[in-house]
């Protein structure tokens, strides 16, 4: 019985402020949580820009094999049987080809999948992990948010790429371990900014409300909770992806990256490690193109979200 | 302080003029997503030398815009016409040269400074030096000290000048910023609800200290209130304002004693007033509605609210009869046109 | 500290936990299983895992790594002047990256809202920001290297035998010095540019903002005022940029082939000589450390209503 007592009390409680705050009671629409953040972005130039890019990108990456012209790895020969080595762009090779005689565009057109793979695996990896944690040490609070919160603080102070370094030159230098890697460097920023976010909502008359109502924590997160702070955990994920890329050039790049797999990075490192950094600009200037333009864009992406979600950037 | 410079302080004190402040036809339009709001929709009114008019009306009915209109402080989104003359000289009109001469020289703002008008990580005494050497070729040791004679001024001790904005409480706070505002003895000042946020206390205080210096300096200035204790207390004139115009204004005791617009009737009855010996306690009414949307121009003031205690409260006073269409400006001296009031709802 | 001990702990199980043996590689050029043993027990690798653990904890506590695989000679001694090497380019870089950042921060935060500066200005810094580091340093030799042969691109120049403090302090040394500090200060600027920026954009809608333009003071001395108050979450928002940032120059070290502490432990990694990884990695985890310290005390310094006890 007084339990039921304070439920209605505090129901009774809550709908008088909810008279007052219209627009606090009810949770966002069915799709809201999908849609308003896409049409933000629209409406930011720099942000459609950057969404057209990594369209454009993303559909290279899906046609890769038909639109390479070569194995990747196989070497282009002379018709004497003679390595075809350091070759200028020409109709044969469209970017001329490496040292090794492979063919340059077609390196450079699976290094497209590979960002993806690698963006994108890395990326659902961390957001899934930070939005656990952030998802728990804000809505339960409490001793559970001490003890994740410390091991967030501790987390922090560890040296993003020297970790990476280390890490997989013990475990070795596979695709795998470094999207492990990129998982475990990666989550701890989002978990707190997610955190806050949750802090936030859980404020809510509406959650408070929801609770009231006897919804179960599972139904409160994950009906009311975790739609609202989606827009911070959309903003999270597309920052990782450009993180997850950004760590495998780097790796890839001081030679740790899988050697089975022509990322940008790796065919970067292919050429400083072999001399060619200074003359073979055919080899170095489109995955350095790629790189750039790949990861300014879901940066461009993520600082519209940014401009938009906090209000004091927004323009008078 | 010595003697000489506390005679050098007086004689600057007394060496400006109260300005002639005349504003025409004042509007000003905010361009938003939704299109323009007008937030002042084309106002006139006059501030006598050394006379003191208050502005009153509820939140958003465009007083602080006023104001910033007269200081050219309003967002770039933001578009202002009219003239705004001091001395006769038209403000909007400026360069950006002249006007800076005339921003603090001339018009000086006593803003909320409970809040945060001072800059928290600079010195407060720093900040009225700035205010003063912005304008005066003098040095940094000369302008601490006139700072300490302002501090005087106001009630505060000068040793709190070096002290930062966080370590002063709301009242202190808000004397800086009267003491940072008489820096430059400018003929006009604008005080923006300079008591808003203190306790009545310290309200009363801030009041009586500010009367002081009118008393003292007899300055030109416009008080910005939704109290209108303070108008009484305070005020030469008084304007009401309401959504972006001005309803009603004259002498504060025509005003406020026999309150003619249907508005300033409602915010005159939802002000609390002691009782009379033998009467019974007056009922506290508020003022129904919300303000108009004010995305729209609109021509007549008196179809954007119903007043649904106006009707008897219009016949206790006798001054608006039901039936006849007031004058929705009324002064002593002016007259305009009248606007349609919907006299349904009265 | 407490940070410390516990990245140091994770770090000795993450290298005992992966089983490689050090001593393979020796054992493959003919060395005798008495030697190998001796080695191990030199190398503090003999007894349980406890016993390692508790051997290494103490050697850290009194400043001691233990001893190179690779170089046969103390961690310390390899490490202290690479540590040198590696200030020479961040502490300089950072501070300069810092300055010229917020300055032009402050310069895009006062510019019209929606104008070409502040739009040109965002999108500059954006595109820079998403440049990896090795493509500024890649971009730097091409251009200043091979292209005008301006200046050298490898290492640190030859000491012409000179040690000590002189090693540092002579002509040959500060040219190439000069491309890989100016990729750090590149790879600095963009994010303390956006930072600033919105610090300086958050600012400009404040009361006292709206009472200094009052007061008729010049823009310029208005924007010092916002810029003034941006510098303080700036500081705190350039915490975690940081850990990024010594991560980047990690990479810098590499293509300039700067003998700093990154790219020895890059090479430790893959020689496999582990102590000296180890104690890199524990160096750079200090130095993030320190950092924070250094942000919390000038933090202090910056902002009057922060006492401390």
């Amino acid at each position: 019985m007084a339990s039921s007592t304070l439920v209605s009390f505090i129901s009774e409680n809550s709908m008088s402020v909810t008279v007052q705050d219209k627009q606090d009671i009810t949770s966002p629409r069915m799709f809201g949580w999908f849609l308003d953040p896409l049409t933000m972005l629209l409406r930011d130039r720099f942000a459609l820009a950057g969404l057209v890019v990594v369209g454009v990108f993303a559909g290279i990456a899906i046609f890769a094999p038909w639109i390479a012209t070569h194995p990747p790895y196989e070497a282009a020969l002379t018709p004497e049987g003679r390595l075809l080595r350091l070759q200028l762009p020409s109709s044969e090779h469209y970017l001329g080809t490496t040292t090794f005689g492979h063919d340059v565009f077609s390196q450079f057109i699976v290094g497209f999948r590979v960002a993806f793979i690698v963006g994108g695996l890395g990326a659902i990896a961390v957001g899934i992990i930070s939005t656990l944690f952030g998802l728990i040490s804000g809505y339960f609070g409490g001793f559970i948010d001490d003890v994740l919160m410390r091991i967030t603080d501790v987390a922090l102070s560890i040296p993003t790429l020297p970790f990476a370094i280390v890490a997989v030159g013990l475990l070795g230098p596979s695709l795998n371990n470094i999207i492990l890697v990129i998982a475990l460097l990666f989550w701890r920023n989002g978990a707190r900014i997610i955190r806050s976010a949750v802090l936030t909502e859980r404020e809510r008359v509406y959650v408070k409300w929801a609770r009231a109502a006897g919804a179960s924590h599972f139904h409160v997160i994950f009906r009311h909770v975790l739609p609202n702070v989606f827009r911070v955990v959309f903003l999270w994920v597309t920052m990782s992806v450009a993180f997850a890329i950004l760590t495998e050039a780097s790796l890839s790049f001081i030679g740790l990256g899988d050697p089975s797999v022509t990322s940008w990075g790796q065919m970067l490192n292919t050429a400083f490690s072999s001399g060619n950094l200074r003359s073979a600009w055919w080899w170095v200037v489109p995955p350095s193109i790629a790189l750039v333009m790949l990861i300014s864009s879901l940066y461009l992406i993520g600082r519209a979200f940014e401009e938009q979600t906090n209000p004091r950037l927004r323009r008078t | 302080m010595d003697e000489a410079a506390e005679s050098d302080f007086d004689r600057r004190l007394n060496s400006k003029q109260p300005i002639h402040l005349s504003v025409k036809e004042l509007k000003v339009v905010y361009h938003t997503n939704f299109g323009p709001f007008h937030a002042v929709a084309g106002i006139s009114f006059d501030v006598r030398p050394g006379s003191v008019l208050g502005l009153v009306g509820e939140s958003g009915c465009g007083k602080s815009t006023v104001i910033k209109a007269l200081l050219r402080l309003l967002p770039e989104s933001s578009r202002t016409e009219g003239r705004v003359l001091l001395d006769g000289i038209d403000v909007l009109g400026m360069d950006s040269r002249s006007l800076r001469h005339v921003r603090w020289n001339q018009i000086a703002l006593i803003t909320q400074g409970a809040m945060n008008a001072l800059d928290p990580v600079i010195r407060v005494g720093d900040q009225i030096v700035e205010s003063i050497r912005a304008h005066e070729d003098v040095d940094y040791a000369t302008a601490w000290r006139r700072s300490e004679s302002l501090f005087a001024l106001v009630g505060l001790p000068t040793q709190r000048l070096r002290e930062f904005p966080h370590q002063f409480s709301g009242g202190m706070k808000q004397r800086a910023v009267i003491a940072m505002a008489l820096s430059l003895n400018a003929g006009l000042l604008l005080a923006d609800e300079p008591t808003t946020a203190l306790d009545p206390i310290m309200q009363d205080q801030i009041m009586s200290r500010l009367r002081k210096v009118q008393d003292l300096l007899h300055r030109s200035m416009i008080l910005v209130t939704h109290d209108i204790g303070l108008v009484a207390e305070n005020c030469d004139e008084v304007a009401v304002m309401y959504a972006g115009q001005i309803v009603e204004k004259g002498p504060v005791v025509e005003v406020l004693v026999r309150p003619r617009h249907p508005y300033t009737i409602g915010l005159h009855n939802a002000f609390p007033r002691m009782p009379e010996e033998n009467e019974e306690r007056p009922p506290l009414i508020s003022i129904a509605g919300s303000l108009p949307n004010l995305l729209e121009p609109f021509a007549n003031v008196g179809e954007l609210r119903l007043f649904p205690e106006a009707p008897q409260l219009a016949h206790e006073h006798t001054f608006v009869a039901a039936g006849e269409a007031p004058p929705v400006i009324v002064g002593n001296d002016c007259l305009e046109p009248a606007h349609h009031v919907d006299t349904q709802g009265l | 500290m407490l940070v410390v001990f516990i990245v140091s702990t994770i770090m000795f199980f993450m290298f005992r936990i992966v089983p490689s043996d050090p001593t393979v590689m020796l054992v493959e050029r003919g060395i005798s299983e008495e030697a190998r043993q001796a080695l191990l027990e030199r190398w503090g690798l003999t007894g349980s895992l406890w016993e390692q653990y508790l051997r290494y904890m103490g050697g850290l506590l009194v400043g001691d790594f233990g001893n190179s695989f690779f170089y046969r000679a103390p961690v310390w001694d390899v490490l202290l002047p690479r540590i040198v090497n590696t200030l020479w380019i961040a502490v300089p870089g950072l501070l300069l990256g810092a300055l010229i950042g917020a300055t032009l921060g402050m310069v895009v935060g006062w510019a019209r809202r929606g104008g070409a500066v502040e739009r040109g200005g965002i999108l500059i810094a954006t595109i820079i920001r998403g440049t990896p580091s090795f493509i500024i340093g890649i971009a730097l030799l091409a251009v200043f290297s091979s292209w005008l042969g301006w200046l050298p691109g490898f290492g640190m120049g030859d000491s012409g035998g000179a040690t000590g403090v002189m090693r540092y302090l002579n002509f040959n040394f500060f040219i190439h010095l000069i491309l890989p500090l100016l990729a750090v200060i590149i790879y600095f600027i963009p994010e303390n540019l956006l930072l600033m920026r919105s610090g300086v954009v958050e600012n400009r809608t404040e009361d006292y903002i709206e009472l200094v333009r009052a007061k008729g003071v010049s823009d310029q001395r208005v924007a010092w005022h916002a810029g003034r108050n941006s510098l303080l979450p700036l500081i705190t928002w350039l915490f975690p940029a940081l850990a990024e940032t010594i991560a980047g120059i990690v990479v810098i070290e590499i293509v300039f082939s700067w003998p700093g502490i990154g790219r020895e432990l890059v090479l430790a990694v893959t020689r496999q000589d582990y102590p000296v990884a180890q104690a890199a990695f524990f160096l750079l985890a200090v130095m993030i450390v320190l950092a924070n310290l250094a942000a919390d005390l000038t933090y202090g310094k910056l902002d009057p209503r922060v006492v401390y006890k």
